[in-house]
């Protein structure tokens, strides 16, 4: 076993929620780290795909008090300029402006903090954990592209007894995941699409690594839970679920398996970054989809759940 | 729901509230021929008397539980010797838009010939405002305090088991042997205790007297009755009137009418605080559930009926309509009768039985407003049992209520009060704690604790009248620290506390003399060992409470004046003072800085949360430990009713970004919208306030049915809970809302910004999102029924 980590590594966040209720077990705080290699076209979370900070604006929120505009040292675009759509391109993410605006129509996402930053916000929810069966999940973004700072975080938490889950692409170099697998107790590990060439098309990364860091960290003994997308035309159909239940069945560890249903909740945040949203015209699936989904898994021997924002 | 209790639900919410004068004149006609022939207590017996003797009995279709408080279904009587409605009173009662009450032409006329002239002048309610200071008066008017007892009488009150174990004989029989222990020649007070004492029994004999009316009528119903199940029931009527409440019931129907009668003497003698409350129901009802389960006279079905015939009874009590001011303004049908289910038992066991069960399940099923209902969880109450309070909490009746039952026995046991006694006590009205069957515990009044502040920083004047109200504590453009700010918030919060308080003293003193209740000292320890009264400290345990408002409201503004004034320098007081004077007005950057700048109560922020403390123990030390006339103590508790939308109103501007005249924060919940890191934010904050110093706190908390779906959901919530009692809390209501209040809050975003709903794999605030992303929340709302688990 290494030395304990350096504490002074920092990670990418771009949110900590608490009362998190659909990452693992009990009531959890789920931890946003920014960056990731997948660029799904459903993805719910487009402000964590980018590896550095950024700035947001409400203008709905705007009083054009023009705070911001004073408080900024590098030319950052006014409010109005924002308004009428110009991107912050001379900005440095200084984060000057986002203090002054008292208004909080100025966001930045993505906060630099250090391991012992986020381990005392999350050990502030220690009761609820204890109560509850809780505790922290990594998500993001793809938490295996922070590797050393999720590492040291894990190992952090484990001497304080704190559960973890990471949640993962699981596409990252094998040892990487491998020594994750080390450290916290729960994978969330998406299988998004069961065909190679669909997988790289609606992802932007090919399959195999994937299946391979899957059956690597089954064979370390790691506790899986498998989390699907679930999404109309895309991997809805009865070819694709039999892939994913012959894989999950076929582990050492035979995983619970859970359907995420999708959901457009997230055209807003694309809005927001001015970004076009593709799959902005898929129907969310009906109980009676989801249903066919899980009896099918089901079938497998594979604990079946439908879990997420579109069946709380 | 069997076809009986369908029938009788479908009746009581069809009962039409209506104002009676029954009461009033039986009552009038009384006194006009017996006033001042007999003592006080004497007189106020055999009023009480004439009142069982004379009043419409009662027995509706279906019922199988007798005895209206009214001549029939949601008709309330009134109570004149309190408080007398005028006959603008009982027209606006009659007319407004909300909470409307019949009044006919008949009651205006009674009104107007027989009660009005008599009792005008001799109210209660008259001689305590004529009774008060024009400094108390002042600042009544300014609405830094309100007063409970100028409009209904001390009650605030609940049984315990003696009831089940004793009959009115058996009273008579204790009246008897503390007759005989009188000292004449030592005790001084002989003479006036056995007058005590000879009340009581009067009042005891007054109720046998009722229940054998009612018997009578069962009887002479039956007679006439053709179909044979309801000529049975009428006989059983009889019977069971014919035995309690003279004598201690025998079986589970007799143990409910038992109460029934005791419940409706209570409210009959006098109209005193939050009606009257049967407290631990289920631990009273489980023997006699038990007994006949055994020997076959009862079955589980059955037992239910009778619980939903019981219930219904409650509903059919709309509260007495207040007068003046409130008449007009406020208004609520609920009584506040409140039921206890669960907790634990004198001896410290846990009190969970299949009646707790039973009462859920009724409470699930009737979905009606009144009885309240709340279940005691302690560290002994078993996860099965909350795990269904949570199922009935998540159909977003706002019911059962969640209560602490460790910390509410704490709370107790540190006023002074026996371990066993504070275990057989509980909660009742909204959030009060007592030791039911010993205790008169008085709530006096709400407190306005935002207004204080406000005082402060006007240097005493009432910025909404310009009235030099309170002691002039200085510029505050002259404080050089926030402590010198909060010394003169001390200042100012100790001179209407004295003002308060001395006001209590003297109602307290009118009760004691003019308006004995026999009955009601009757049932409460230690009054007939006493020769006491209940009014002038008979109970065992003599509290008296004043009701802190709008602490969040406080906590961020003191916070937020800390942080800008007095640290950052991000404002001058000067220019505060102004935008609240302005209520804003161009000063729109200046609110939001304190609204989104400043460290708010409620996110589990040390800094803010360390303010709610300083507050609140300075409130808790200004009160604490007062005496009040009667042999006992103040203590303060944490709850608004409605009261901090009253406070609101007559408060303006405050700096915590609030507007003038918007309501105040409400009971310890966060200020409105403020609490923006979840509910674990909200319970780490809530536990934080020392709750055991309390007879009271009220945290309310609002979630969409989406988090609260599926079993997960449900052992979610129930976490949450346990945890928070973990942390010390006193107790917690949850809201679960639909559709319809998403609408609302998105046309009135700013009064739901705590509202939380799930976006993508976690929680956000709903007005946090935009339009089209609310819309498809709110759709999904509309499909919940078809989810898969």
């Amino acid at each position: 076993m290494s030395p304990n980590p350096p504490r002074d590594i920092t990670g990418l966040c771009f949110d900590i929620k608490r009362y998190a209720i659909h990452d693992g077990p009990g009531l959890r705080t789920s931890v946003f780290l920014k960056g990731c290699p997948l660029r799904c076209v459903w993805c719910h979370n487009p402000e964590g795909q980018r590896g550095e900070s950024e700035l947001f604006f409400f203008d709905k929120r705007c009083i054009e008090c023009d705070a911001c505009g004073q408080a900024c040292a590098h030319q950052t675009p006014s409010a109005v300029d924002l308004r009428e759509g110009a991107l912050p391109v001379a900005c440095s993410r200084c984060g000057e402006c986002v203090d002054a605006c008292a208004a909080e129509a100025r966001q930045l996402v993505g906060q630099s903090l250090t391991v012992d930053q986020l381990v005392e916000t999350v050990e502030r929810e220690r009761p609820f954990f204890e109560q509850s069966g809780g505790g922290v999940t990594f998500t993001g973004g793809e938490p295996l592209m922070q590797s050393e700072f999720l590492v040291a975080c894990l190992r952090s938490l484990r001497q304080r007894n704190i559960h973890t889950a990471v949640d993962t692409s699981g596409f990252a170099p094998t040892e990487v995941i491998a020594e994750v697998a080390d450290w916290t107790d729960l994978f969330l590990y998406d299988l998004k699409v069961m065909d190679e060439a669909a997988h790289e098309r609606y992802t932007g990364v090919p399959l195999g690594q994937i299946l391979k860091n899957l059956r690597e960290i089954d064979r370390l003994g790691a506790t899986v839970w498998i989390r699907v997308p679930f999404i109309l035309g895309i991997n809805d159909d009865v070819e694709q679920l039999r892939a994913i239940g012959r894989i999950a069945a076929s582990l050492e560890r035979v995983p619970r398996v859970y359907l995420l249903p999708f959901h457009k909740l997230a055209t807003d945040k694309y809005r927001q970054h001015r970004r076009e949203y593709p799959a902005e015209t898929i129907e969310s699936p009906s109980a009676r989809d989801l249903e066919k989904a899980a009896s099918l898994l089901a079938e497998f021997g594979l604990e079946t759940y439908v879990n997420g924002k579109g069946t709380p | 729901m069997t076809p009986r209790i369908q029938r009788l639900r479908e009746a009581t919410l069809s009962a039409p509230p209506t104002v009676s004068a029954e009461r009033a004149v039986l009552l009038t006609r009384f006194y006009k021929q017996h006033q001042g022939k007999t003592s006080p207590p004497m007189e106020r017996a055999l009023s009480f008397k004439h009142l069982c003797e004379h009043k419409t009995i009662h027995i509706g279709p279906d019922e199988l539980i007798v005895g209206e408080r009214g001549p029939y279904p949601g008709a309330t009587p009134t109570y004149p010797e309190l408080t007398c409605h005028t006959l603008d009173d009982l027209k606006t009662l009659n007319s407004r838009e909300k909470t409307v009450y019949r009044v006919s032409p008949e009651v205006l006329e009674a009104y107007e010939q027989e009660v009005i002239p008599y009792w005008r002048d001799r109210s209660l309610r008259k001689q305590i405002f004529e009774g008060m200071t024009p400094q108390w008066i002042e600042a009544y008017d300014a609405g830094i305090f309100t007063e409970f007892m100028e409009q209904r009488a001390p009650g605030h009150t609940v049984a315990d088991g003696k009831i089940y174990r004793q009959g009115m004989t058996g009273f008579k029989e204790a009246i008897e042997a503390a007759k005989k222990e009188l000292d004449f020649e030592r005790d001084a007070t002989a003479q006036h205790r056995k007058e005590q004492l000879e009340a009581m029994a009067v009042a005891a004999e007054a109720v046998i007297i009722f229940a054998r009316r009612h018997a009578e009528l069962a009887e002479s119903m039956a007679r006439d009755e053709s179909d044979a199940d309801r000529k049975a029931a009428l006989l059983r009527i009889g019977r069971t009137c014919r035995h309690v409440p003279a004598h201690a019931p025998r079986d589970f129907v007799e143990a409910l009418q038992m109460y029934w009668f005791c419940h409706l003497a209570v409210i009959t003698e006098l109209n005193g605080w939050d009606a009257f409350s049967p407290g631990h129901l289920d631990q009273h009802l489980e023997p006699f559930y038990q007994q006949g389960i055994k020997d076959g006279s009862l079955t589980r079905d059955q037992a239910k009926e009778l619980l939903g015939c019981f219930f219904v009874k409650f509903n059919n009590h709309p509260a007495p309509p207040k007068v003046g001011v409130t008449a007009a303004e406020s208004g609520t049908y609920t009584d506040f009768a409140n039921i206890n289910i669960a907790g634990q038992t004198a001896v410290g066991e846990d009190g969970t039985g299949e009646v707790s069960f039973l009462l859920l399940e009724v409470i699930d099923e009737l979905h009606i407003l009144q009885p309240s209902q709340n279940v005691q969880i302690s560290h002994k109450t078993p996860d099965r049992f909350l795990k269904e309070a949570c199922r009935v909490i998540r159909k977003g009746y706002g019911f059962p209520s969640v209560f602490n039952s460790d910390v509410v026995v704490k709370e107790m046991v540190r006023q002074g009060k026996s371990l066993e006694d504070a275990r057989e006590g509980g909660t009742s009205g909204c959030v009060e704690t007592g030791a039911f069957g010993k205790e008169a515990y008085i709530l006096t009044g709400y407190f306005n604790l935002p207004k204080i502040l406000e005082l402060v920083l006007n240097d005493g004047v009432d910025p909404r009248t310009g009235r030099e109200l309170g002691v002039k504590t200085g510029d505050p453009r002259q404080f050089e620290n926030f402590d010198e700010l909060f010394e003169a918030f001390k200042t100012q919060l100790h001179h209407f506390l004295d003002i308060k308080i001395q006001g209590n003293r003297t109602i307290e003193r009118l009760f004691a003399t003019q308006m004995p209740a026999p009955f009601l000292s009757l049932i409460t320890d230690d009054c007939i060992r006493e020769g006491r009264d209940y009014n002038e400290g008979g109970a065992r345990y003599n509290s008296s409470y004043i009701q802190g408002v709008g602490i969040g409201t406080l906590t961020d503004s003191l916070a937020a004046i800390k942080c800008h004034v007095f640290e950052q320098g991000s404002m001058g007081m000067d220019e505060l003072l102004a935008a609240l004077e302005s209520d804003f007005s161009s000063a729109e950057r200046l609110r939001l800085l304190l609204r989104n700048r400043s460290p708010k109560w409620g996110n589990d922020d040390d800094q803010a949360d360390a303010l709610m403390k300083l507050a609140f123990d300075t409130f808790f030390q200004a009160v604490e430990g007062r005496p009040n006339t009667n042999g006992g103590e103040y203590h303060i508790n944490m709850l608004p009713t409605t009261c901090h939308v009253y406070f609101g109103k007559v408060t303006r501007a405050t700096a915590d970004g609030r507007r003038a005249g918007t309501p105040l924060s409400e009971g310890i919940s966060p200020v409105q919208g403020m609490d923006r890191n979840g509910p674990t934010g909200v319970v780490l904050s809530a536990a934080k306030m020392a709750h055991e110093k309390t007879g009271g706190t009220l945290l309310n908390m609002k979630f969409i049915p989406q988090i609260l779906a599926n079993e997960s959901g449900l052992n979610n919530l129930a976490s949450l809970i346990r945890t928070y009692f973990k942390l010390g809390g006193h107790h917690m209501q949850f809201n679960v809302v639909a559709s319809e209040t998403l609408r609302q809050a998105q046309a009135d975003p700013e009064s739901y910004r705590n509202l939380i709903v799930r976006v993508a794999g976690y929680s956000d605030y709903f007005c946090d999102l935009s339009k089209s992303l609310q819309d498809e929340i709110i759709s999904r709302t509309a499909q919940s029924d078809n989810r898969l688990i």
